[in-house]
């Protein structure tokens, strides 16, 4: 079955063209909880967020932690308070220099 | 007289019932949540240039290519308006959207719902821990953000979706730390007449196994995650091999270190805007859970509206084009779809829909789940996410007798919060037939489909009733 060979090799060849985004290019910095945090234009909240390993992004009326769970808009997980707007989501959000990005806790 | 038609979404099958309602001369409105089009299947990336683009397959990527470009082409021709939200939709044709701090009131013809599908995931101790995401969410991160979701990652549930993840997280440089899927891949492939109706994509199914098989990832099949071990965030999780109910087999569990663990279980329709229509619905699990009932031009029981794509039940990209193309013809010349020489100039995208239409339920038996699944939910295990509602707290209110999800909802408050209960409806519903209710049923939907600021409400300009 030659097309098996094929799809073997067509599987492996496209990892070598992939490329993830750095923080060193081209990126700006934004606030979160007073540090600075570096992200790439057109990148939401949520994903540089992510890049920098900061995953709690709010803590429930119950105390739970709780960060990105869909990534696309429609669980409310990753709702944080942005420029002092609470509920704002996280993976929503396009990062924007000097924004100040806090972790929500409880209702606000 | 040209019609005009309003379309929901900007998926696959949005954007091609945009093309075709257009060049039937109708005047079309596309409202979409996103910033660009694409929708999930076909999300942009954030910079084209960079990322995204090489991890998928080549089929898919040429697919999304054109599509996106004939739209993009169209857009001066039509109203097309991104970022904005339908939030309610009455049986009359009447769609209430929002855009950031305003909302206004659209009417015509015919209304086209393309609004796909959501993930589900089955609760388990654990899952609400910073780290566990849906799979579909960490691809959409690699996809859209370039964005590895963590430096060790888990991806499990059932479907073709896990192991799609798996493959592009590696593609993309990633480490995944196992891949555990609910069935083997032998159960589909006994269905090999209907595969080989989709022999194009299987073939990309199979180029994405083969990068998960030479990158040596431990695959574990049968096995499903059944705790996550950490508190500030995902620091291990529990895999676990379970039986054909869906049950815990003793003694199987294996820890796997990690930091993300990614789940699909499947999709759910995003069926709300057909319901509080007052369309007709019915139910199949595997396809969405509750989805509009739609004959073969997607039109539904309420005249005027049509739902086209995986919303009307879960069959792919390529079903959806089809399926966009057909709705939005008929909805541009509603009195003329009787005619033979309508279904004549569609015959293609019929065809097309039959053909693939039998590929997609032999995948959809990988997304058939053991109801024993349910059961991986202990007492404190929280279900509804938004307002905290346990396990037990469910399973207190279906003692007391409360069986139907309005009750259910009233008494628990699970599926009232911020999500409108996209995340945990069919949790709660599969929890209660767990406790004997005969046919959970529906929730009644009401407006607000998404959350709307009171100023939003206010900003409606009267004139625009």
């Amino acid at each position: 079955m030659v097309w098996w060979r094929d799809v073997l090799r067509r599987g492996s060849a496209n990892k070598a063209k992939a490329t993830l985004a750095t923080a060193s290019e081209g990126g700006f910095e934004f606030l979160f909880e007073g540090r600075p945090v570096c992200a790439q234009t057109g990148q939401s909240v949520g994903a540089a967020l992510l890049a920098s390993g900061i995953r709690t992004l709010r803590i429930d009326e119950a105390g739970n932690k709780k960060g990105l769970l869909c990534g696309i808009g429609y669980c409310f997980e990753c709702r944080c308070v942005i420029d002092g707007e609470p509920d704002r989501r996280a993976c929503m959000v396009e990062a924007r220099p000097g924004m100040s990005v806090r972790r929500q806790e409880g209702l606000s | 007289m040209p019609r005009s038609v309003l379309i929901v979404g900007a998926g696959p099958a949005g954007m091609s019932a945009a093309i075709e309602a257009q060049a039937r001369s109708a005047r079309v409105i596309v409202v979409d949540e996103a910033a660009r089009p694409g929708g999930q299947i076909y999300r942009q990336t954030y910079r084209p240039s960079t990322g995204g683009g090489a991890i998928a397959d080549s089929g898919e990527l040429a697919r999304k290519e054109r599509l996106i470009g004939a739209f993009e082409r169209l857009c001066d021709k039509i109203d097309y308006r991104p970022s904005t939200a339908a939030f309610a939709l009455f049986g009359s044709g009447e769609l209430h959207v929002a855009n950031g701090a305003r909302t206004e009131v659209l009417h015509a013809d015919s209304v086209v719902l393309t609004s796909g599908v959501r993930e589900i995931a089955i609760p388990f101790p654990g899952w609400t821990t910073p780290g566990v995401m849906y799979a579909g969410g960490v691809q959409a991160l690699l996809k859209a953000q370039s964005v590895l979701a963590g430096r060790r990652i888990v991806v499990a549930g059932a479907g073709p979706l896990p192991i799609v993840v798996a493959a592009q997280l590696l593609r993309a440089g990633g480490e995944v730390a196992s891949l555990a899927t609910l069935n083997s891949l032998a159960a589909t492939a006994r269905e090999l007449h209907a595969l080989w109706k989709g022999r194009d994509i299987v073939l990309e199914g199979l180029r994405y196994l083969a990068t998960v098989i030479r990158a040596g990832v431990p695959r574990l099949s049968g096995f499903v995650p059944v705790r996550v071990q950490g508190r500030e965030q995902v620091e291990s999780v529990l895999l676990a091999r379970v039986d054909r109910d869906g049950s815990i087999i003793p003694n199987t569990e294996r820890e796997i270190a990690c930091d993300v663990v990614a789940v699909n279980y499947g999709f759910a329709s995003n069926s709300e805007l057909a319901l509080m229509a007052g369309v007709a619905m019915r139910h199949d699990q595997p396809s969405g859970g509750w989805v509009p009932v739609v004959d073969e031009f997607g039109r539904t029981s309420v005249p005027g509206i049509f739902v086209a794509g995986d919303a009307a039940g879960l069959r792919g990209a390529l079903v959806a084009e089809a399926e966009g193309r057909i709705a939005g013809a008929a909805a541009a010349e509603r009195e003329e779809i009787k005619s033979a020489q309508f279904r004549v100039g569609l015959s293609q995208d019929l065809a097309q829909r039959e053909r693939l239409v039998a590929f997609q339920s032999a995948v959809q038996s990988m997304l058939r789940v053991p109801t024993g699944l349910w059961r991986l939910a202990t007492d404190d295990t929280v279900v509804c996410r938004c307002e905290n509602v346990t396990a037990s707290a469910l399973r207190d209110a279906f003692a007391a007798g409360h069986l139907t999800p309005n009750t259910i909802k009233r008494v628990t408050r699970a599926g009232m919060g911020w999500c409108g209960g996209r995340t945990c409806l069919h949790a709660v519903a599969a929890l209660a037939e767990l406790h004997g209710a005969p046919d959970a049923g529906l929730m009644t939907p009401r407006p607000l489909a998404r959350p709307v600021t009171l100023a939003a409400l206010a900003s409606l300009d009267a004139s625009s009733r």
